[in-house]
């Protein structure tokens, strides 16, 4: 079958007699379709697969935002004074902006013994105090004071506790408990959701971001001491508007997911 | 025209059986995007399923929160439907039953700590679910 395929198309080569005009006519267009169709379907393939991957995208960008952020707001003030210490700073008027004091390490110590003014104050483990920005005391009266973190001393041995030196000197009595902290800052610059600065992005095409926070009675607040509760709404959009596609609402090319949660700050009771 | 209606050009049947061969091939590479897209969506949803769950579980324990003596009495055997989350239209809906309070292997009553099923469904018919079963405690 396939032998006797070849052969006709070799005598059809080898004709001396050529192509008619029409043939070649015919022959062209056929072509001309052929390629019209694979092209066709080599085009719709890739904006298949270019908006699958930005479909994706922008799910992942969405759910990845929601997910960090209740988590951040959720831990907010874990291992850290609970009363008299501002942990969460929204930025005023933007609610797209906030900044939160975290102990990222557990840096905890208590103190069992009285220890006069000094600035070398030592701590069980110098590690957790390792790159954080302030030392917080709090007394046995509740008393909130910060202290500049210069330098974590880590000693190799263990009878020699680890020293954290802060920038002024402070004393502390038994029962009095020390902290460490640093502020971390999350925002919206321009379409990406940062950490910190604009160079660390987080997620992409986030369209819009809004975190409220709320008091016992669900009134916005901006103090942490009243806060109870946080929503979040995050929209994020694809990279690249789709021609094929009218945003209903925007009226642009580009497809939006909206997700929004509200949730309790862990640390904060109603009762 | 003489060529055309040579006797030793492709018959009919050859030529058919070439268009049948490429428009087999043209199905198949088509079926494939098509499964590769339902496969997307699929997954898009699923994530997104299993956040309208989590919202959920999180506003019963804001509700229960909020309610410092019941022990979740007003949730006792109520089942509920609702539908969150969409961009432009609802997408998944979610049902939630909240069973009575747990109790120990000794029968004694557990405080503030609920079993609760949550079940989201989604696409045609409904028929794609994810089925989440936990306890929501008052205190944590």
């Amino acid at each position: 079958m396939s032998s006797f395929f070849f052969k006709k198309i070799f005598i059809n080569l080898s004709h001396k007699n050529g192509l008619s005009l029409t043939e070649l006519l015919v022959v062209l267009a056929a072509g001309a379709i052929v390629v019209l169709g694979v092209y066709s379907l080599l085009s719709s393939t890739l904006w298949s697969y270019n908006l699958q991957e930005q479909t994706t995208d922008m799910y992942q960008n969405a759910t990845y935002t929601l997910k960090r952020l209740t988590e951040v707001i959720m831990q907010a003030g874990t291992n850290l004074p609970e009363k008299n210490y501002d942990v969460i700073f929204p930025t005023p008027g933007k609610m797209n902006d906030f900044r939160i004091k975290i102990n990222r390490k557990n840096a905890k110590h208590e103190f069992t013994s009285d220890i006069s003014s000094t600035t070398k104050v030592p701590v069980d483990s110098g590690n957790a105090f390792n790159g954080m920005d302030s030392l917080v005391k709090r007394d046995t009266g509740g008393i909130v004071s910060k202290f500049k973190i210069q330098n974590v001393i880590i000693t190799a041995s263990t009878s020699i506790p680890d020293t954290v030196v802060i920038s002024s000197p402070a004393s502390f009595v038994s029962g009095d408990v020390v902290y460490a902290d640093t502020m971390d800052r999350y925002f919206i610059d321009g379409k990406n959701f940062c950490y910190n600065s604009s160079s660390y992005i987080l997620a992409e095409n986030i369209d819009s971001l809004a975190i409220k926070f709320y008091n016992i009675d669900d009134g916005e607040t901006n103090e942490w001491k009243k806060m109870i509760s946080a929503s979040i709404y995050v929209r994020a959009k694809t990279a690249s508007p789709d021609p094929k596609y009218k945003h209903p609402v925007f009226k642009d090319g580009y497809r939006r997911l909206a997700l929004n949660i509200k949730l309790r700050l862990r640390n904060k009771f109603y009762f | 025209m003489k060529k055309l209606i040579n006797k030793k050009g492709f018959t009919l049947i050859e030529i058919l059986l070439s268009i049948v061969i490429i428009a087999i091939s043209a199905i198949a590479i088509l079926m494939w995007q098509k499964t590769s897209w339902s496969q997307t969506s699929y997954t898009n949803r699923l994530m997104i399923a299993g956040h309208v769950i989590e919202k959920q579980i999180e506003r019963q324990r804001m509700i229960i929160a909020q309610d410092p003596t019941n022990n979740f009495n007003q949730f006792k055997n109520t089942d509920s439907m609702n539908i969150i989350d969409s961009t432009t239209k609802p997408i998944i809906n979610v049902k939630w039953y909240i069973y009575d309070t747990l109790h120990d292997p000794s029968g004694a009553l557990i405080n503030n700590v609920c079993r609760v099923v949550l079940k989201a469904s989604w696409g045609p018919g409904k028929k794609d679910t994810l089925k989440v079963e936990t306890c929501i405690s008052k205190d944590f």
